[in-house]
């Protein structure tokens, strides 16, 4: 792993208290070591010059430049028109679970700051929502340097605290959301599966790309707890009370048939879907997320 | 500690149990309620797992619970031990009590003290089987007061052959709490015990006890035999093995132990009896003892020692004195095993009375076999009978031929047949055989007479001659029942025949014809016979079964000349020709002598019936009423340097007051009459008019206990397989009841417990109660 990956993993992000440095951290980290520019703009007029510097893509290079002057510069396009971001971060209670470095909402909340970092980095405008049941706060898109703050801010003041009805959010998001672009979605998707997957194929048929950051913590995937246990629900009063190495298996296999179902839903949809694990390095989600932009 | 606790109260064990089965339970009740609480936000993946696994989850945990409620269970009763020794688990939980049954033989076999003949040390002391078995008695004792609510029984074999009136066994101890004055009180009773003269097996003895503890159904049974296990006695043992299932079925655990090492050499003096019929003072008497080689290996260089005890003829019990004499020693070259030997001797009294005769042969295994007493009763004189005409033609040879040179002891006494008519019962119980010498007729008294005399053991000779009427005679025949033994047709002439293939008087195998008999050119050969009255055709063709021809005119069984028979106890011969030579010569050969002294011995055993007491005999006292008082005393014989002891005997009336009475168990150690010892007992009853009378008895060992075969251990298991006993040796009795063998059941308890164990931590970890 290079020096710069290093600090990418939950445990280095964790100490790190400020969202933007966090993101600022995980960004700049993450495309340092790489050749291809951050820009991945899709404009075709020129705009201007300017000198190259390590990593930028050898593609954009003007080699007549370099011919006469004997200098590496790189050509710049004016973009058509700017990417609209919009984050849909989940704040359900269910979202505060993770007996790891981050629970499942601060490394939700982690991946939306970071993907607006960089998207605003490349001056696309960036919007937010927040939900749970309702939508608790929505920021329009915006590309300027201030929306980054303003998403923190609204990530920030979350409070945690209602059950989600995903169905119901998806839903007016893609009522609201008039523009196409593209519309991430952050949550452990602990809701209604049918329903979910029906609205975020909504959200696909009004034109928008859409990617769902699943986040999962690593206890409700290896479900490692032994031990009478008594199993409260966060978002009811619902209890289990049970040895749970009798009821692993078919926890287990539940889970299976649950993330199934997303993934094969998702696929049917062209819903770009990722299963994000809050003890995986945050640089995997920035992976996932280029890779559908350069494939675009 | 553990074994008072687990031996204790029904109440302790309830709780035991009750703490076994409780704790596990609530163990795991208190695991469900000590659960973490994890707030988890996948909640409806749980729920349906737990929808899904809910009734194998309970299942799981319920055998989990029930694997360690067994566990516990079994940990208990393999630490109390619990069925190690009955076996019975269920009985246990009852709190009951465990008795222990001893049954200790104390035939006469136990006495033996293995081989001495090749002891060089005087000093040595050897120690018997049943010291051997005090020695085990003192280990049980030691085993049971270590724990508590034990009870303790001990009977002789002995205790088994003869019980108390009301039918119970005479117990040592019976029934005995083992408590602190426990201890004392078996060593109290221990010093009473010694091995007995009496020849007994265990089969009353078991029987009777198997009864009693079956009888006892609240408690625990444990029976131990102490023996020394002699195949006579333990080869057929179906009634024994039935007996010890019985007691085995009924909860109990048998455990045999051999008192003997080895098989021992052992002789025994098996017989020792008068050889005739004679017996009167200043005669010689022929005495006949026989010794038999027990064992397996032969005998050599033997001495037999004799002595008699010739006793005064004392008026009472203490003034009795007694002379003894020794006589040459019997010596005996070999004795091959398992052979009997029988040598002669004579012995001479000079005095009438009951005299004895003892015989010892030298020390062996066995001691108390190897002395055999016998009584004889002399008489001043053989009272011999003779019926004559006047002229005695007859009884004057016959008299010559009894009493040559008045050396023989008998006494020919010659009446006419009138004597017959007038005598009295009693008067003619003096004699020993009364001769019939060619007598026509008697009255229907004097047969009457002659009948009763020949039924209680008198004998009758019948010589027959030209007077004696075949009419009377076959009066007498009463279809072979009577006192005459042949029917008579008629006199008949024997023909003289020079080419006759046999003399005259042709005698066939009969203990009067000893001297003559199978020898060539006897002189009985040169008797001539001329006539003899021959029987009837039909007694020929079938004569009465107890009815035989003993001599014949040469050889034609349609002649015969002497035939025996019997009537009661008393002996009868007839000889079909004449006493004097009158028909016949013989009375002036040589053989005649021999021939008629033979006969008078022969005729003359019917009076000297023989009855052989041992201990194990029944012995009746009888008297007349009006005769003898009903109080008695017996003189206890000579017993090593034991003196004799007097003790006292009350008859009782029978017979309507006619006659006293007593029937004595001959060994009796509890009874009233003290027969435990072997020898010569003295039983003294006093006449009405202040006179003591005496009847002296020998009474010996049975001489089939001296057989020290030993029956091998492994026929003698197979035989009682369904009892399944512990057999073990009383050098390797183990006193310490912690090392047993494990019972069946503590072993069944082992593997399941093993097997708990082993399932035990797989359903806990499909519980997942164990953490990883």
């Amino acid at each position: 792993m290079p020096d710069s990956k290093r600090f990418l993993h939950p445990e280095a992000i964790k100490r790190i208290a400020r969202m933007d440095l966090r993101a600022r951290q995980i960004v700049e980290g993450y495309l340092s070591g790489m050749h291809r520019s951050p820009h991945f703009g899709q404009s075709v007029e020129f705009r201007q010059h300017r000198e190259y510097t390590p990593g930028d893509d050898l593609r954009h290079v003007d080699w007549q430049v370099w011919a006469r002057q004997d200098r590496l510069y790189i050509k710049q396009y004016e973009s058509d028109e700017k990417m609209q971001v919009n984050l849909l971060v989940d704040i359900s209670n269910s979202m505060t679970f993770g007996n790891g470095h981050l629970n499942k909402f601060e490394y939700g909340a982690t991946i939306a700051v970071s993907l607006a970092y960089l998207a605003i980095r490349n001056q696309d405008s960036v919007g937010c929502i927040t939900f749970d049941d309702q939508i608790r706060n929505r920021l329009r898109p915006m590309s300027s340097k201030s929306q980054l703050h303003s998403i923190m801010s609204v990530l920030d003041a979350a409070s945690l605290e209602s059950k989600t009805d995903m169905t119901k959010i998806l839903g007016s998001a893609a009522e609201s959301l008039t523009k196409r672009g593209m519309v991430i979605l952050i949550s452990d998707l602990l809701s209604d599966t049918a329903g979910t997957l029906k609205s975020l194929r909504l959200l696909t048929q009004r034109g928008h790309d859409v990617l769902v950051f699943h986040v999962m913590d690593d206890e409700e995937i290896d479900f490692p707890f032994t031990g009478p246990t008594k199993f409260q629900d966060m978002e009811s009063d619902t209890t289990v009370n049970c040895n749970p190495k009798a009821l692993k298996m078919g926890y287990l296999t539940a889970l299976n048939e649950f993330l199934d179902e997303l993934r094969r839903g998702c696929a049917k949809s062209a819903i770009q879907y990722a299963l994000v694990k809050t003890g995986d390095p945050l640089d995997a989600v920035l992976a996932q997320f280029l890779s559908t932009r350069m494939a675009m | 500690m553990l074994d008072n606790l687990f031996t204790s109260s029904a109440s302790v064990w309830t709780g035991l149990i009750s703490a076994a089965v409780l704790l596990p339970i609530l163990i795991h009740l208190i695991n469900l309620v000590r659960y973490k609480k994890v707030p988890f936000a996948a909640m409806d993946f749980l729920l349906k797992s737990q929808k899904q696994s809910k009734n194998y989850v309970w299942l799981k945990q319920l055998l989990l619970l029930l694997s360690r409620v067994a566990a516990l269970l079994l940990a208990l009763f393999l630490l109390s031990q619990a069925g190690c020794q009955e076996d019975r688990i269920a009985r246990i939980l009852g709190g009951r009590s465990t008795h222990h049954y001893v049954l200790l033989d104390d035939s006469y076999s136990m006495t033996d003290t293995g081989d001495n003949s090749n002891s060089s040390n005087s000093t040595d002391v050897s120690t018997s089987a049943f010291d051997n078995a005090k020695g085990v008695l003192t280990s049980i004792a030691g085993r049971v007061s270590n724990r508590q609510n034990q009870k303790f029984s001990l009977a002789r074999f002995s205790a088994g052959e003869r019980t108390v009136g009301n039918g119970d066994v005479r117990f040592d101890l019976e029934n005995r709490l083992v408590d602190s004055a426990f201890g004392s009180l078996l060593d109290e009773a221990k010093g009473k015990l010694a091995a007995s003269a009496l020849a007994v097996d265990g089969r009353s003895i078991i029987s009777q006890v198997s009864a009693i503890a079956r009888q006892r159904s609240d408690e625990n049974p444990i029976l131990y035999v102490l023996s020394d296990f002699r195949s006579k006695d333990w080869e057929l043992i179906d009634d024994i093995e039935g007996d010890l299932r019985a007691f085995k079925e009924s909860g109990g655990a048998v455990e045999l132990i051999n008192c003997t090492a080895t098989e021992s050499p052992n002789l025994a003096i098996v017989d020792l009896q008068p050889a005739s019929n004679v017996r009167v003072a200043n005669t010689p008497l022929m005495m006949e003892v026989k010794i038999k080689n027990l064992s397996d290996s032969p005998i050599t260089k033997l001495r037999a020692l004799i002595s008699t005890d010739t006793f005064s003829q004392s008026t009472t019990p203490t003034g009795l004195v007694q002379k003894t004499e020794d006589l040459p020693a019997i010596f005996i070259q070999r004795i091959e095993a398992k052979e009997t030997i029988t040598r002669l001797f004579p012995v001479f009294f000079s005095s009438p009375g009951q005299h004895s005769i003892t015989a010892r042969i030298p020390e062996d295994a066995v001691a108390i076999d190897n002395v055999r007493s016998s009584i004889v009763t002399i008489k001043e004189k053989a009272q011999v009978l003779l019926i004559d005409d006047a002229n005695q033609k007859h009884a004057a040879f016959v008299s010559l031929a009894l009493n040559p040179n008045q050396l023989t002891g008998i006494a020919p006494e010659v009446q006419p047949k009138s004597f017959l008519r007038d005598v009295d019962g009693k008067t003619l119980s003096r004699y020993d055989v009364i001769y019939l010498l060619d007598v026509d007729a008697l009255d229907e008294a004097a047969v009457r007479r002659l009948r009763s005399f020949c039924i209680a053991g008198g004998g009758l000779g019948y010589f027959l001659g030209p007077k004696s009427s075949p009419t009377f005679y076959n009066k007498l025949f009463e279809d072979g029942q009577g006192i005459f033994p042949v029917e008579l047709e008629q006199a008949v002439d024997v023909e003289e025949d020079p080419q006759a293939p046999s003399a005259d008087f042709s005698p066939l195998d009969h203990p009067i014809f000893a001297p003559v008999l199978n020898q060539k050119n006897s002189l009985l050969d040169l008797v001539d016979v001329e006539q003899t009255i021959v029987p009837t055709r039909e007694w020929l063709l079938s004569p009465p079964a107890n009815a035989k021809v003993i001599a014949t005119v040469r050889g034609d069984q349609r002649r015969p000349l002497m035939v025996e028979s019997s009537c009661g106890d008393g002996r009868i011969v007839v000889c079909t020709t004449t006493a004097g030579p009158v028909w016949n010569n013989w009375s002036r050969n040589a053989t005649f002598l021999p021939v008629l002294l033979l006969l008078e011995d022969y005729l003359a055993g019917g009076k000297h019936q023989r009855t052989i007491l041992t201990l194990s005999s029944t012995l009746t006292l009888t008297k007349d009423a009006g005769q003898f008082r009903p109080d008695a005393t017996i003189l206890s014989p000579i017993f090593g340097s034991q003196e004799r002891e007097s003790s006292e005997l009350k008859l009782t009336a029978v017979k309507d007051n006619q006659f006293l009475q007593s029937v004595l168990p001959a060994y009796n150690p509890a009874g009233r009459a003290n027969l435990t010892l072997p020898g010569v007992y003295d039983f003294w009853f006093q006449e009405t008019n202040g006179a003591w009378s005496v009847d002296r008895d020998a009474i010996n060992v049975d001489t089939i206990e001296g057989n020290l075969e030993t029956i091998p251990p492994g026929q003698l298991l197979t035989s009682l397989n369904a009892v399944e006993p512990t057999w073990v040796n009383w050098d390797q009795f183990n006193p310490e009841p912690n090392v047993k063998p494990a019972s069946s059941l503590s072993r069944l308890f082992l593997v399941l417990l093993v097997m708990v164990f082993a399932i035990e931590p797989l359903l806990a970890y499909l519980s997942s109660f164990h953490h990883a």
